[in-house]
């Protein structure tokens, strides 16, 4: 799902990564019960997640005439992907751009940061800040 | 340990149609409860309509005749059965689904007599002994000096749906438990042992008052949802059915906190994921970390937690993981979180 949409958008993907991380297992149907949302929401957020190996799929046994139904299972690969889109999504609706500015860019210069002894932090955060300074201006 | 039965009713709800209204819910969830895994492998496989779908017809009935106050006995448990039953999505059910509605109404039609007035309270009490089972046997031993006996229990009644389904008095030592006549009622009847596990968590064992509602809301709940998807000592069937009926409850419980304003959506979106996330980078640092929240001094800094729950959230991965692991106590992590602008 495309982090550039909407508000609106991004707000059903949160939802619908939300849920998948709470429930682990699912069919679409339970999700589209639980949301409320369209059938093509549902189906296009799970699409999306199965080439990459985010989620696994079984079709379940039936007793009676139909399609089998498909259940759903998260892999760790899919939790950690999704835990940290939805942190995404979080920055951007709270209008944290400055969170994709860092996703997009090295973090080494801030980890390094607060890896080092007290000594040298404050020379380490200050070549962070400059970098973070550098960034933010050519975001603009 | 005291494991005498100790549930009482809040003096203004101490009537015999909300103690009637407490064992029908109470029974209703119950039966759901005990079929439920069943249920669902057959519905998940036979629908639509999804296993949630169905319970919700239920729940809603429920809630409807709640409100109208039809129920004044335990015996009316009977007549919110034969209505879920003559729905027309019900009773187009599949066979392997038709079959475990029927033993679910068996369990109803064999509780709902009046012999059984007042059961209400006795599967009240037996799932807050098996609350607090588990919050020693499985959650506390990551944590070490936490010692609590079972807290007595207080029904009470919201007909308005405005008050907490469930909250905990730390200074009286009680856990209040809230009938609602709402749809979200009948999925948490099914999950009772949850909903006071989570007061024990988040509001019995604390020791600082001040903890954010996100802290305690969605941190700590997440941390209990964890701990029971990884509870390998539970049958993995039932396990996966409890997780989905909790989920649904949660997820209920929350659009209606929503809707009536008691929480606000994007308050506590800035708490979510976070538990889960540090659980899977490190347990232990995670567990540290979770101590130090539920050892946090009556006069500790509540702010401080709150705001490196908020940092982490708000940070990528990379950031996440060299701010909380190795876990260096929240102050630390704070003026870390500070000093590289994750404030």
């Amino acid at each position: 799902m495309n982090l550039q949409r909407s508000n609106f958008g991004q707000g059903q993907a949160y939802r619908l990564s939300h849920l998948a991380i709470r429930l682990r297992t699912f069919t679409a149907r339970e999700l589209i019960a639980l949301t409320g949302m369209v059938e093509d929401t549902v189906y296009g957020f799970l699409a999306k997640l199965t080439p990459p190996g985010y989620l696994q799929w079984e079709e379940l046994p039936r007793s009676t005439r139909g399609r089998p139904v498909k259940r759903y299972t998260l892999t760790e690969a899919g939790v950690d992907y999704l835990l940290e889109r939805n942190a995404d999504i979080a920055s951007i609706l709270r209008g944290d751009g400055l969170r994709r500015i860092e996703t997009e860019a090295e973090p080494a210069a801030a980890i390094a940061a607060i890896q080092q002894p007290a000594s040298a932090r404050a020379e380490a955060a200050a070549k962070y800040s400059a970098v973070m300074s550098d960034l933010a201006a050519s975001a603009e | 340990m005291s494991s005498q039965q100790d549930v009482t009713f809040a003096p203004e709800s101490d009537l015999a149609a909300i103690h009637a209204r407490v064992d029908v819910l109470l029974l209703l969830g119950r039966a759901v409860r005990l079929h439920f895994p069943e249920f669902r492998a057959a519905q998940d496989a036979n629908g639509p309509p999804a296993p949630y779908e169905v319970l919700r017809i239920l729940a809603d009935i429920l809630a409807d005749q709640m409100k109208r106050h039809l129920i004044t006995d335990i015996t009316d448990a009977l007549g919110v059965w034969a209505s879920f039953t003559a729905d027309p999505a019900v009773t187009k059910l599949a066979g392997p689904s038709s079959r475990i509605i029927r033993a679910m109404g068996k369990r109803v039609a064999s509780d709902a007599i009046s012999a059984n007035a007042g059961m209400g309270k006795q599967i009240l009490w037996a799932a807050n002994l098996q609350a607090r089972r588990w919050i020693v046997e499985r959650f506390l031993p990551h944590l070490s000096g936490v010692k609590f006996d079972p807290a007595p229990v207080v029904i009470d009644y919201d007909e308005a749906g405005m008050r907490f389904c469930a909250f905990t008095s730390p200074l009286r030592g009680e856990i209040h438990w809230t009938l609602q006549p709402f749809r979200h009622s009948l999925f948490g009847a099914t999950v009772v042992p949850r909903i006071l596990e989570h007061e024990y968590v988040s509001h019995f064992i604390p020791r600082n008052q001040k903890l954010s509602k996100g802290i305690r809301e969605v941190f700590l709940v997440e941390t209990l949802e964890e701990e029971h998807r990884n509870d390998l000592k539970q049958d993995a069937r039932n396990r996966n059915a409890e997780m989905k009926l909790d989920v649904w409850f949660r997820d209920l419980l929350e659009q209606h906190s929503y809707h009536i304003g008691q929480s606000s959506r994007v308050e506590l979106r800035d708490y979510k994921g976070v538990a889960t996330r540090m659980r899977l980078r490190s347990k232990s640092d995670f567990w540290k970390m979770t101590g130090e929240i539920l050892y946090l001094p009556e006069d500790g800094d509540a702010d401080v937690v709150d705001n490196v729950i908020k940092a982490l959230s708000a940070s990528p991965d990379d950031y996440a993981g060299a701010l909380g692991i190795p876990w260096k106590g929240f102050l630390e992590c704070w003026e870390d979180a500070k000093m590289i602008g994750r404030k």
